[in-house]
């Protein structure tokens, strides 16, 4: 039976030297490219050019980049939930809180808040476990308000928890506040560029692995994976503890960029609607969509935020009709369409020799992204 | 002039072909019977006609006026419906529910809720029982008058046979007659090769999606038709045959 | 003898509440579609009524007159250019779909109207109330409760016995197979919604009236609206009754207890009903998987 994707008539695999080649039969079998190469290249040299910027910019730029941090990581951790695990979350805002408020307890020991951001994010692993337990016989849309009705029950606890500072919410102490403000801003901006570079470095390593291949074929259909021997209760386990962790990390720089929090912001559902617009328009289901939806994002965000709420009514509009017409976003209609990719996750077949005539080896198709919507139309209500 | 008409007939499943170049006509009142291996693609081939598929290539007809642009739901209101394979009712409805749903022709022809209870006393005695708790002789009796509910010009039944005692096939096909005597053209998918001929008209062989020999049932040749079913073609690919 | 008119006060709260989900009950049972702009679709159908007896010097039930069957019209609007396509587009469209509504709703109400609670005028009925030796019948917990009751029942009544409603059933059982014996399903589900809409927009008012309304308010209406069709199992109305009546009364006891707890308290309940029975009180086991 044929490949679901629709396959591209005129396959442009790009070019680059066969890594693997079945023995006497020419065909081979790529997973990286000449344009990978140099993504990645300009990727670690641009990740040292960030990391000089305090020397070289204000605090205004580095507090801006700072923000463009960590929406690239909450984009790319939500997009490793849904995009590539096939699991809606409205509720990623409650490991944020949860990342933050230790970094807080932590700092109110003296310790460094690093190792503040290391035990939040440790300790959101350990509260997703039974959170997820709870969750998980959920599908789709019960999944995703279960999720969010989870964040929702922090934030009440926490509103009504003087010890953590109710609804006024917690101001960090410690270490930080004796720094001075410039050494504190750049302490600050490292933390924002290490964890978005660990966290895109870690969610393309992983979406490369075993778990990347066993989580789109869950995503896709998980009765046919589970029969190949996919193990899809742990495939999805890990994406979601994963994701957890990460997102503890993030709310942990998020109340070091901050310096202060409260329930009622950290725990907003906003989170979760910037994620969903980020991925959605960059391109869910891509490792470059959710990078590239940040950034126009943050550009956004910078451009309109002075019009008030009439933005957020726009990118609304826009991010459903993305869903409806360009479910592929940015880089799932214009890029992976034609097989680009400057981070393949996918296998690519090449066909034997060059020169001959006939339809090339096709791809796999775009690189792990999901077809138009996400797999099988459910049917809808059809035409009629 | 043919009540239904296939021509060149290309259908699938996203990238996989099923029906290659497939023609067949029907005409008023006639039985045809589609015979096949598994997968040959006679289900293919009904689900496209009922138009829950979308053609490839080709065209469909109904009494002259092309229908190939017809969503399905507009097609059992033109007269063309379908019995899908497996039954498929509506498991919550009861029997007599499951009969009254079908829309849009339901006054334009002799099938009303009575003469179906007269046509199937099986179905009538559990009229007001959940479709899930029906037998399955029982339910393909509610399949059946489901679909004649609708008053159809052309029914397609597809392998009414599945799942069923021999006597309850029987019976079924013992009713056929009496369908084609309202003036319905019957084309009827059936795995039994005996069966399908004893029954039909005209027969018509599909082997991996295309039709490798149609003739008339009285007179073909049982042993090449069994060939043709496994593909040890007796006869080149059958043109259209007309009445 | 207090504590038996918590439990009334419980007991009309869940009729709010159910009265508030049934439309979202409705709309997964027959389209297998979660709405995510629910609650704001409640919200906007207040502010609707709000600014129509503004605008026209109108009382509160003359509003609602008129608004109920704008929300009905809004519902079919939205199925037909948005949520119809959206389903047709896959199982994540959908959600995608209605939480960016959500968002645009929300947002489009902040601007309007500004953020502020505006509060909706019903003369006294908000406060107006029977009192039966100890207890108290407050009139408009009353009204929402009976009209909970009216609309689960009526609804009830057509999808069992009118044509239309077979048509519902039908197409809820097996789309393509409906499809397939004629039925027209995109005006189907349009009524459906229609039908959800206009329920929505009727509870969030009544709601207001005690507790005011503010652009915001959609998403704890949804939550609220949820949990009462989780609890009482997915596709059935009546246990959508009976999950919002747990929650109002889970609700009223912990607040005669611990008034900040007692939201929280109804959460809770719901993530154990979710532990203990996935697929709630009267759900069919597969239905929430």
């Amino acid at each position: 039976m044929a490949p679901r994707r629709t396959r591209e008539a005129a396959a442009r695999a790009p070019a680059a030297p066969p890594r693997a080649a079945a023995p006497g039969t020419g065909v081979a079998v790529t997973r990286w490219s000449r344009p990978a190469t140099v993504t990645v290249a300009a990727s670690v040299v641009g990740v040292a050019v960030l990391a000089a910027l305090p020397y070289l910019a204000g605090t205004g730029v580095t507090q801006a980049l700072v923000t463009l941090f960590l929406l690239v990581s909450m984009a790319v951790l939500w997009n490793l939930l849904a995009g590539y695990a096939g699991m809606i979350s409205f509720g990623q805002q409650a490991y944020l809180g949860i990342g933050a408020y230790i970094v807080w307890l932590v700092s109110k020991t003296g310790m460094s808040p690093f190792l503040g951001i290391v035990a939040g994010a440790g300790f959101c692993v350990v509260a997703a476990v039974p959170i997820f337990a709870l969750l998980r016989p959920l599908s789709g849309g019960y999944f995703a308000v279960a999720t969010w009705v989870v964040a929702e029950c922090l934030f009440l606890y926490v509103t009504n928890q003087l010890w953590l500072g109710g609804g006024t919410g917690v101001s960090l102490s410690g270490q930080l506040s004796a720094m001075p403000p410039v050494l504190r801003n750049a302490y600050t901006y490292w933390l924002a560029l290490a964890l978005m570079a660990a966290v895109v470095a870690g969610v393309y390593l992983l979406v490369r692995s075993r778990f990347g291949l066993d989580s789109r074929a869950t995503r896709d259909e998980p009765a046919a994976a589970a029969t190949m021997g996919v193990e899809v209760q742990r495939t999805r386990w890990l994406a979601y503890l994963l994701a957890a962790l990460g997102f503890g990390a993030v709310g942990g720089v998020l109340i070091v960029s901050t310096l202060y929090i409260d329930p009622a912001t950290v725990f907003s559902v906003n989170y979760s609607a910037d994620m969903l617009f980020m991925v959605v328009i960059g391109g869910i289901g891509t490792m470059e969509g959710p990078v590239i939806g940040a950034v126009v994002f943050f550009f956004v965000q910078e451009e309109f935020a002075g019009y008030g709420a009439w933005y957020l009514v726009a990118i609304g509009a826009v991010a459903i009709v993305v869903v409806l017409t360009a479910p592929g976003g940015l880089w799932g209609q214009t890029a992976a369409r034609r097989g680009w990719s400057l981070l393949p996750v996918g296998y690519r077949v090449r066909a034997p020799g060059g020169g001959s005539p006939g339809p090339p080896g096709a791809p796999s198709g775009p690189d792990g992204a999901p077809g138009p919507g996400d797999g099988a139309p459910v049917g809808g209500d059809g035409d009629g | 002039m043919s009540t239904l008409a296939v021509r060149d007939l290309d259908a699938g499943y996203e990238d996989f072909q099923a029906l290659f170049g497939v023609s067949l006509e029907l005409a008023e009142g006639e039985i045809v019977a589609l015979v096949g291996a598994n997968g040959a693609g006679k289900t293919t081939l009904l689900m496209t006609i009922a138009g829950a598929l979308r053609p490839w290539r080709g065209a469909i007809t109904l009494d002259g006026t092309d229908i190939t642009g017809l969503p399905d739901y507009q097609r059992a209101r033109s007269g063309v419906v379908l019995v899908p394979e497996g039954r498929r009712l509506f498991a919550s409805l009861t029997a007599e529910e499951n009969i009254l749903v079908p829309a849009g022709r339901r006054d334009a022809g002799p099938w009303t809720l009575d003469a179906l209870y007269e046509l199937f006393p099986m179905v009538a005695a559990r009229r007001s029982h959940r479709a899930a708790l029906l037998s399955g002789g029982e339910q393909q009796a509610v399949a059946i008058a489901r679909a004649l509910a609708a008053n159809p010009r052309v029914l397609l039944l597809d392998e009414v046979s599945l799942g069923l005692a021999p006597a309850i096939v029987d019976a079924f096909y013992r009713l056929l007659p009496e369908i084609q005597a309202a003036g319905v053209s019957i084309l009827l998918v059936e795995q039994d090769v005996d069966r399908a001929l004893a029954a039909s008209s005209r027969t018509a062989c599909l082997l991996e999606g295309r039709v490798v020999m149609t003739g008339d049932s009285a007179s073909l040749d049982r042993d090449a038709l069994i060939a043709a079913y496994f593909g040890a073609p007796a006869a080149p690919p059958g043109p259209a045959v007309r009445t | 003898m207090t504590w038996v008119n918590d439990i009334l006060q419980g007991i009309f709260l869940g009729g709010a509440y159910a009265l508030t989900a049934v439309g979202l009950s409705l709309m997964f049972g027959v389209m297998r579609m979660v709405n995510l702009a629910h609650g704001d679709l409640a919200v906007c159908g207040t502010y609707l009524a709000t600014t129509v007896m503004a605008a026209f010097g109108v009382p509160l039930w003359a509003a609602m007159l008129i608004m109920v069957p704008l929300a009905f019209v809004l519902g079919l609007v939205l199925q037909l250019s948005l949520f119809g396509r959206a389903l047709r587009s896959g199982t994540t469209a959908p959600l995608l779909v209605t939480f960016g509504l959500s968002v645009m709703i929300e947002n489009l109400l902040l601007q309007v109207y500004s953020a502020n609670t505006r509060g909706v005028g019903a003369g006294d009925l908000d406060v107006a109330a029977a009192h039966i030796g100890a207890l108290v019948l407050p009139w408009l917990a009353m009204l929402k409760l009976i009209l909970a009751l009216v609309v689960i029942g009526g609804l009830s009544v057509l999808l069992r016995f009118t044509a239309w409603g077979r048509r519902v059933r039908a197409t809820s059982d097996d789309l393509a197979v409906a499809r397939l014996q004629g039925i027209r399903v995109r005006p189907l589900f349009a009524s459906v919604t229609g039908i959800a809409i206009a329920a929505a927009a009727l509870a969030g008012t009544l709601n207001a009236v005690t507790t005011g309304v503010y652009p915001t308010l959609g998403a704890l209406t949804l939550i609220f609206a949820f949990e009462a069709v989780v609890i009482g199992g997915l596709g059935s109305l009546w246990g959508t009754l009976l999950g919002g009546m747990l929650l109002g009364v889970t609700q009223v006891v912990v607040s005669q207890v611990s008034v900040p707890y007692a939201l929280l308290a109804s959460q809770l309940l719901f993530l154990v009903v979710l532990a203990v029975r996935p697929q709630g009180l009267f759900g069919t086991p597969q239905a929430a998987g």
